[in-house]
């Protein structure tokens, strides 16, 4: 290949056009191609260009991984929170009543597993914010 | 040659009744009217007695499991045996009976001791059926609460019923007769009920846990995954412009791809099983090339 002749290499093209390269880094190297063609300055831009996003892209998903490990731990310390608090206003509800009154403290249990059902609810919200954040982040 | 069709009549619909779940009802039919039949008492002696076994059964299996199980065939004979001796609307009845405060059942003191054992008790039961896990402590003392009552009310019961198993008194005549132990007897079933509704939630709870467990491994497994398709394009990269210029393409960044999976390798353990297996996927790669 004559690296100083300018050529229409649609295999090429098409690699950068594919590649995980930023839309403007595409355009700097598709305009050096389109002057210059395959020249060392090219491929060196090239080489460089896929490199340097990689080395970013790996830095960001290993943030992002700590950022998910952390968001979750979150998410449980929270759910385990609220349903203790929960946990201890039955019992204190439960205590107030006839022990025999079976029918009263099932509603108590009802009311109770009732608003553990809403948390749960409230949790995987929370889990759909956090999965959908980080991976939007990640393909920016 | 009525009888025989009556025989025939009566095959048919108690084939119907087992179909539509009613196989106790129907055997316990049968069941009273052979001893009946084999001991010449009454049909109403022979239910009573009947039942009566029925308590023996459910007693013998809580001896054995510590528990009453979920899916109970003893708790489920007996439900039989008041649908049939009750009517359709006797468990119902009982409940009644159980929530009228005019008919205020025992209450229990468990020492220490005892509501240790029978905690014990439910905590195994979970965690023989839950992969050795069992509730907090708030359910599993509720249920060791529940399923002394349950034990309590039902020796009351059941001494009740033997009793009577003599006379031809029919057993709605013999609880109505006696509101305090049909009271009882309607608390066994709105426990036995408090019972499932625990487990059927901490199932519930269960597959919650491990659903979030698993949302954040397919959230780590996505994160992975891109990694992973960055990496395998670059070496798609190298090998395709390896071919179009013969060598004078790659070098470079193939240093920087194993650069990349060493750092993710080494460098961080929250994504450790990553970068394993990133840096398997390079060197497998790094092979092919």
């Amino acid at each position: 290949m004559d690296f100083n002749k300018k050529q229409k290499n649609n295999d090429l093209l098409k690699l950068i056009k594919d590649s995980y390269l930023a839309d403007a880094e595409k355009k700097v190297l598709l305009a050096i191609y389109e002057n210059h063609g395959v020249s060392a300055e090219f491929l060196q831009k090239f080489e460089t260009g896929l490199v340097d996003m990689l080395k970013q892209k790996t830095s960001r998903a290993i943030g992002i991984s700590k950022e998910i490990e952390a968001g979750f731990a979150e998410i449980r310390d929270d759910y385990k929170k609220q349903r203790d608090v929960l946990t201890a206003g039955l019992q204190k509800d439960i205590a107030e009543i006839e022990s025999t009154d079976v029918s009263a403290k099932t509603k108590l249990w009802d009311v109770y597993y009732d608003k553990v059902d809403e948390l749960q609810k409230d949790i995987a919200t929370s889990i759909q914010k956090i999965s959908q954040k980080v991976l939007i982040e990640f393909a920016e | 040659m009525a009888g025989t069709w009556d025989k025939i009549k009566t095959a048919a619909t108690e084939t119907g009744e087992k179909l539509i779940g009613r196989g106790p009802e129907v055997k316990f039919r049968h069941e009273a009217q052979e001893y009946a039949d084999t001991k010449g008492v009454s049909i109403e002696a022979a239910q009573k007695s009947i039942m009566g076994s029925y308590f023996d059964a459910l007693n013998r299996k809580r001896a054995v499991s510590g528990a009453i199980d979920y899916e109970s065939k003893e708790w489920r004979a007996i439900s039989a045996a008041v649908n049939e001796t009750m009517g359709a609307d006797g468990i119902e009845e009982l409940k009644k009976t159980a929530d009228n405060p005019a008919y205020p059942c025992p209450a229990m003191a468990l020492s220490t001791a005892e509501f240790r054992r029978v905690y014990s008790s439910q905590e195994n039961y979970y965690k023989r059926k839950f992969e050795s896990k069992a509730p907090v402590y708030a359910v599993l003392s509720d249920c060791a609460n529940n399923a002394a009552m349950f034990d309590r009310y039902g020796r009351d019961v059941e001494g009740f019923i033997k009793e009577a198993c003599g006379n031809s008194i029919p057993a709605e005549a013999l609880f109505a007769a006696n509101p305090t132990l049909k009271a009882e007897f309607g608390k066994m079933f709105q426990l036995k009920e408090l019972l499932e509704k625990h487990e059927d939630r901490f199932r519930k709870d269960q597959n919650f846990d491990k659903t979030l467990m698993s949302s954040e491994e397919a959230v780590t497994k996505a994160l992975g995954d891109s990694l992973k398709g960055m990496f395998d394009s670059t070496i798609n990269i190298v090998k395709a412009c390896g071919m179009m210029f013969s060598g004078q393409f790659g070098a470079g960044l193939m240093r920087g791809v194993t650069e990349t999976a060493k750092l993710l390798g080494h460098g961080v353990a929250g994504v450790g099983s990553l970068g394993y297996h990133m840096t398997k996927v390079v060197g497998s790669k790094l092979k092919n090339i």
